[in-house]
């Protein structure tokens, strides 16, 4: 059982009938006496099924909880409807209730806490039942499954675990699940709820886990058509036959698997690995107790699992098709008790393993997803060899697998072979003495080995390259793969601190001996070369400083392999799993039904039709910063594939400057969402590599408190479960934080829901929660939430406690345990008073707690805002900046009000594609790597917001409001110039809205003359028709409007040009024109002040002059023009204003824009 | 009066520590000489010393590994007779608890003072200053204490707290003009951190205080470090 998920099963088993009251262990920590009343949420929906609210004592010192009590009542209308009492000696009271039986209406939860017959205070909350504000959702269903890159070709199928998101409600019983073929046929399935919508069965399943098997299926991407399979779901769908082939038995020796073909020993008493291993009846390897993962120190000691004597086994998951056996402890040196644990040599015991063996009904193999985690101190230890040994007698031949080349076959002679990828681009394989064999670019990371009777043992490592240095060795009874390789090499030719090669971490990535020591030359050579020896942490030098003074205890390296067995004669058969294997498969639920499901919030799929420059900006930005990342070599096991914070200066030079991330601006995230609401593959490959990247080197996974080391700057030590930041130059160096701005969990949460791997699901449960919950005395649990403020003290920039938010929300989902809510509470209070925007945290706040307060400050904000952005009302908002992801989520929250056009016009079309483009250039500096996450985290939900605006405007076009002419005792008339080249009848017509009684039209001739002058009555549309009247040229048309009530779109006219001429107008939403060169002589605009900010780009979308305002009407804004135009950018303010004589001809493209003749008579300034 | 105010120091019960960016020593004549570490270099990850001179060639530039380096075992780096005398700046490039760690004097030289934008002292005594010609005013700034300078037994400056700051964490201050070619003592009174602008140059011992060659101040060091082959 995993305790994650505890919570939430408990949950399953209430009888919901009536208030039901609990204790929980909450730790004691801190002086001061006080409590903590936490709501899950603040309004709660019937389909919630379930509420929830907890009591969290802090005693203070020298107080002991068990002479705390506390009272609660719940009321309605000053009527209680139910009270309860219970000691705090456990810390914490839980108090879960059924919503069936509560009457719509708002509740007040009344608590004291009493130490003795003191009564240490008294807290109040309320929270609201309100009816269902979403549809509900559909009981039955049919989804269909993606496989976007395919699925190869194999004999027996290939196992994939799907993650399927249902909407709340929809979902509530896995018996009424199956999965059937384009056919409607059923096949074998396996199913597990990943998530609920509440800590209640009846709430829900949020995330559905589907594993089944599959032969082979063309891919999905690009032509996005294919969907062969399709899970239903549904009240019609009856129970499920059991089929399986797969039998998991827990015995006095471990876990006795039998996949049908295959049988297996995971030893409980000396793991290694895989043993007695039957096929088909014949015994295919007996590792006789001495198999299976080691590594080797400095000095030569050999260290082994399978010299643990009390590994925990269990079995994590299992079903028909699969299971997952879990096996962690201690590599224990040879001829020691493994008493004996410190962090230096000496020790028994040095560095944990967490090793998954996966079986899969019916099939010949397993893969094995195998943990390292260093407990040592790296400046002291380091490591010869670490890998995992398989005794197989007689072995005579082997074959290892080239990418994209003939395998090369090599007889299996006494003293060994092995294949050593020693560089990113560069194998050799070699006898043992070193003589080389062959060599190569690429080893496909598959190698087989066919023993005397011509029997297969193949074994697979995924990104073999590109986690280098990897060796496969082959002895006549014994085969090793080292993920750091007995053979290593050196590379003299390389110099691994020249400016283009210091971020490759060469120091990590070659030679004989694994030694994370950071080189000071590192350090030295970023100070030559950015000319700066300050190593203040805000400086690169500071920075690499930040390397050198940390310590590698604590990091992972997680390697994903298959094991093949196979009979003689079964070469194409090993061939064709393994290329399977390697090719990685994904599986995804059909984009559209993820996005409708709002498990992701409200996010729309895929939509480069309707979308396509946003959808390209991010797939430039996206897939552009990973390739520079292969262009500038960033390959290899301790470095494949992080973050960078800031930009590639071009020629394979990084800024060192904050040189790698952990991901503190939710890049993690990032990649999860856009493979689920697109199934584009590639995205699902970024966020494999990038995820295990994370959860092996950006987290913390062992401490040895006694361990002296501090961190450079901070001076932190370690802390399980935490994050690291971005001071360190290398991924496990510099600052940690388990709560603030540098975490992102929620992306470990979403790539777990999607892609169901248990180690996800460990880091963030066994690591991050339970040091969040149980550890919290631990002095560095403070030093690792130093920037939260816990609800008070809030300062101007509030980005921790948001992000905590956030964070906390996700995992209260993933786990319901009940003890995050006194921590999420307080956040949350924290929010009320300052909504800065980072991570989740407004999201998860609004959809899941759906907390009225923050509602209604988002909303006051965007109202305010868009009336007045210099308003002091704005400013009294608690900080909410307006990005277009707020802009969004107002709109969601507030459909009739229409924010979805200022969502549009912040999220900035031309240079968030100017941004995107960025990446794409080798040579050139790219922008900043992290606001890669800040432009495109929130896009989906910005596209979900605006869809329907576009259909109807196609405002990603040229739609936008006119500028119109200001009201100055009367109506001023609005001017616009539009040329008919041929003679034509041509419409004017008016979208928007007009509210003013008495609006007109006038549109004359060049000459003055007046071709038709019209009333435009109240309304949102209204079209006038000039007729052919046998000339050409240019029509003035003057719109007398109420600049203030009414508003007009752009263009006006179905005629080819069209402008905007003034001097003087009122523009009360975000706005962007081109303008032509301007007739001022000196090729100069003027702009002047109001409550406005003004940008000018050049038709490329370069930068003319940055947003900022004119100083005064003395000192306007000067802008040197471009002779071919540019763009007039406007976000803030309403009123803007030109010099009298030079007024901007404003036009929605360059294509419409002309300068009209002087006949015309444009100025329009009062 | 020197010598009684030295005395009264040299009283105080103590083990000096100071953070200092930079120290600049001087050999009046061709000898051998040593930079002898005593004390202990805490970080794990040790710390590089880096000597010198005014014309930027590079005297030593040597890794020490982190431990206790007690005075009867010091970490020693030769400098043997090469014909040359004049002022060297000697950095330690690591962490600040190491620099901390360290005992000075470091060198075995007669003249050796302390230069930084920033200092941290820890159980100081007063230190000592002479401010450069035309520097006549200075401002002397301490985080979280104050900081006073005497002009023999009189104080001509103590940093106060700052407008608007508050309580234990408040930043303190104070401007004074001072002469060129007198010493001055700096008491650093309850804070940890503190700074002087523009940066004078701090020794322990007034006998050991010297203006060196502006020169060695200039030479851009880290350009010097790249490890020949």
């Amino acid at each position: 059982m995993r305790i994650g998920i505890l919570f939430w099963l408990l949950g399953c088993g209430i009888a919901l009938a009536e208030f039901h009251q609990y204790s929980a262990k909450w730790e004691q920590v801190g002086s001061e006496k006080k409590f903590v009343l936490g709501l899950e949420r603040e309004v709660y929906e019937p389909i919630d099924a379930a509420g929830r609210f907890v009591i969290a004592l802090q005693a203070g010192a020298q107080a002991k909880p068990e002479a705390f009590f506390a009272k609660w009542v719940v009321s309605r209308e000053e009527l209680e409807v139910a009270s309860g009492e219970g000691s705090l000696a456990e810390g914490m009271l839980v108090v879960d209730f059924p919503l069936k039986e509560l009457k719509i209406g708002t509740y007040q939860v009344r608590v004291e806490v009493w130490e003795g017959p003191r009564e240490v205070g008294v807290d109040r909350r309320e929270f609201e039942l309100r009816a269902d504000s979403m549809a509900s959702s559909p009981i039955s269903g049919r989804i269909p499954l993606i496989f976007p890159s395919g699925i190869p070709p194999t004999k027996a199928g290939y196992p994939l675990s799907i993650g399927v998101p249902f909407p709340p409600g929809a979902l509530k019983d896995l018996g009424r699940l199956r999965v059937v073929n384009a056919a409607g046929k059923p096949i074998p399935a396996q199913f597990i709820a990943r998530g609920g919508w509440g800590y209640a069965s009846q709430a829900g399943i949020r995330w559905l886990g589907v594993d089944i098997q599959s032969s082979a299926v063309s891919a999905w991407w690009p032509e996005r058509k294919t969907t062969p399979y399709f899970l239903e779901y549904g009240l019609e769908i009856g129970p499920r036959a059991s089929t399986s082939t797969l039998n998991v038995i827990q015995s006095n020796d471990g876990v006795r698997v039998d996949t049908g073909p295959l049988q297996f020993l995971i030893r409980s008493d000396g793991f290694n690995l895989i043993d007695d291993v039957t096929l088909r009846k014949k015994k295919v390897l007996n590792q006789a107790g001495k198999g299976g993962p080691y590594l080797i120190d400095q000095e030569g000691a050999i260290y082994r699992a399978a010299n643990d004597a009390r590994p925990q086994v269990m079995i994590e998951e299992s079903g028909p098709l699969r299971a997952v056996i879990r096996v962690e402890g201690w590599f224990v040196k040879e001829g020691t008790s493994g008493n004996r644990t410190h962090y230096r040599l000496p020790t028994d015991r040095l560095c944990r393993f967490v090793t998954r063996v996966e079986a899969y009904a019916g099939l010949p193999w397993v893969r094995v997803l195998h943990t390292w985690i260093n407990t040592s101190d790296s400046y002291h230890v380091a490591f010869r060899d670490l890998g995992f040994s398989l005794l197989r007698p007689e072995n005579r031949e082997v074959e290892f697998g080239v990418l994209g080349e003939a395998p090369i076959k090599v007889p299996v002679k006494p003293d060994g072979v092995y294949l050593i990828q020693h560089l990113p681009d560069r194998f050799a394989v070699c006898r043992e003495d070193g003589q080389e064999i062959a060599s190569g670019k690429r080893s496909d990371g598959v190698l087989t080995v066919t023993d005397a009777a011509g029997a297969l043992l193949t074994v697979g490592h995924r990104e073999t390259w590109q986690r280098f240095p990897k060796e496969m060795e082959v002895l006549p009874d014994e085969l090793r793969f080292h993920v750091w390789p007995a053979h290593g090499r050196d590379h003299p030719e390389i110099d691994p601190y020249a400016r283009d090669r210091y971020h490759q971490l060469w120091f990590a990535h070659q030679g004989k001996l694994l030694d994370l020591k950071f080189p000071w030359q590192t350090l030295f050579a970023v100070m030559r070369f950015t000319d700066n020896p300050s190593t203040s942490i805000y400086k690169p030098a500071g920075t690499a400083m930040g390397g050198v003074q940390s310590s590698a205890m604590g990091i992972a390296i997680t390697s994903d392999f298959q094991i093949r067995f196979g009979e003689a004669g079964e070469v194409s058969e090993a061939q064709m799993d393994a290329a399977a294997f390697q090719a990685r498969p994904v599986a995804n639920a059909h984009p559209d039904w993820v996005a409708s499901s709002m498990a992701l919030g409200p996010i729309h799929p895929y939509d480069p039709k309707r979308f396509p420059e946003l959808e390209k900006a991010a797939e430039d930005a996206i897939f552009g910063i990973w390739k520079l990342q292969d262009i500038t070599g960033e390959y290899g096991m301790f470095l494949y594939r992080g973050w960078h914070h800031n930009p590639h200066e071009g020629r394979g030079f990084w800024n060192p400057y904050r040189l790698y991330s952990a991901g503190h601006h939710y890049e993690s995230y990032m990649p999860w969402l856009y493979f689920a609401r697109s199934g584009d593959p590639r995205h699902a490959e970024i966020g494999m590599a990038t995820m295990r990247h994370l959860t092996d080197l950006g987290m913390i996974h062992y401490d040895n408190p006694r361990y002296e080391h501090e961190e450079f700057e901070t001076r932190q030590k370690r802390l399980v479960g935490s994050t690291r930041h971005t001071n360190g130059f290398v991924f496990w160096g510099g600052d940690h934080a388990i709560l603030g701005h540098p975490t992102s969990y929620g992306g470990v949460i979403l790539a777990y829901y999607l892609t169901g791997d248990l180690r996800y699901l460990q880091v963030l449960t066994e690591e991050w929660q339970k040091t969040l919950l149980d550890d919290r005395a631990n002095p560095q649990w403070a030093k690792a939430t130093a920037t939260m403020n816990w609800g008070e003290n809030v300062r101007e920039i509030n980005r921790d406690n948001n992000n905590a938010v956030g964070e906390l929300l996700d995992l209260y989902q993933l786990t319901y345990d009940p003890r995050l809510l006194a921590l999420i509470q307080p956040c949350v209070e924290g929010m009320k008073q300052n909504m800065y925007e980072w991570g989740m945290g407004l999201e998860n706040a609004l959809i899941f707690r759906r907390t009225p307060q923050l509602r209604t400050q988002l909303i006051e904000a965007a109202e305010t805002r868009r009336a007045d952005p210099m308003s002091d009302k704005y400013k009294a908002i608690p900080r909410s900046a307006m990005g277009p992801g707020r802009w969004a989520l107002a709109a969601w929250l507030e459909p009739e009000k229409g924010f979805e056009r200022e969502a549009l016009w912040e999220a900035d079309i031309p240079a968030t594609v100017q941004f995107s483009e960025s990446f794409l250039q080798e040579a050139s500096p790219t922008q900043m790597p992290y606001e890669i996450a800040d432009r495109f985290l929130y896009q989906p939900r910005l596209l979900h917001s605006t869809r329907k605006l576009v259909d109807a405007e196609g405002l990603l076009g040229p739609s936008q409001e006119l500028p119109m002419a200001s009201e100055l005792g009367g109506k001023h008339p609005t001017r616009v110039v539009v040329r008919e080249d041929a003679d034509t009848e041509f419409t004017i017509r008016l979208r928007g809205t007009i509210r003013s009684g008495d609006a007109r039209l006038t549109v004359l001739d060049e000459s003055g003359g007046v071709v038709c002058e019209t009333v435009i009555p109240s309304g949102k549309e209204h079209s006038v028709t000039v007729p052919k009247d046998g000339r050409t040229g240019e029509y003035l048309l003057l719109l007398y409007l109420q600049a203030n009530e009414d508003k007009i779109l752009t263009p006006l006219t179905n005629l080819p040009k069209e402008v905007y001429p003034s001097s003087y107008w009122i523009s009360p939403t975000p706005t962007r024109f081109f303008v032509g060169a301007p007739n001022s002589t000196n090729g100069q605009i003027k702009l002047e002040p109001g409550k406005n900010t003004y940008a000018i780009e050049s038709n490329t979308g370069n930068s003319i002059l940055m947003e900022r305002k004119a100083d005064s009407f003395e000192n306007p804004l000067v802008c040197e023009f471009p002779s071919g135009g540019a763009w007039l950018r406007i976000r803030n303010g309403k009123y803007f204003s030109t010099l009298i004589n030079e007024p901007l001809i404003m036009a929605v493209s360059p294509e419409y824009w002309f300068e009209p003749t002087s006949a015309v008579p444009i100025s329009n300034h009062p | 009066m020197l010598t009684a105010l030295l005395a009264k120091e040299n009283a105080k019960e103590s083990s000096p520590e100071l953070f200092f960016k930079e120290a600049f020593v001087r050999e009046d004549t061709d000898k051998p000489w040593a930079i002898v570490l005593k004390g202990e270099i805490a970080s794990l990850a040790g710390c590089y010393i880096i000597v010198h001179n005014t014309q930027g060639r590079q005297l030593a530039i040597r890794h020490v590994e982190s431990g206790r380096y007690p005075s009867e075992a010091p970490f020693r780096i030769e400098i043997a007779v090469d014909g040359e005398t004049g002022d060297y700046r000697v950095l330690i490039v690591g962490h600040q608890q190491d620099v901390m760690g360290v005992k000075l004097p470091m060198t075995t030289l007669d003249y050796e003072v302390y230069g930084s934008d920033n200092f941290a002292a820890r159980n100081a005594p007063s230190l000592w200053f002479q401010i450069r010609p035309g520097e006549e005013q200075s401002l002397f700034s301490g985080h979280s204490g104050a900081v006073r300078v005497k002009d023999g037994e009189n104080v001509v400056l103590q940093t106060q707290i700052m407008k608007g700051g508050k309580g234990a964490s408040a930043s303190t201050t104070g401007k004074v003009q001072l002469q060129p070619g007198r010493f001055y003592q700096l008491e650093i009174m309850d804070t940890f951190y503190f700074s002087i602008k523009p940066n004078p140059l701090l020794a322990f011992d007034p006998r050991r205080w010297f203006l060196p060659n502006s020169d060695v101040g200039q030479v851009a060091w880290w350009q010097l470090t790249e490890e020949k082959p």
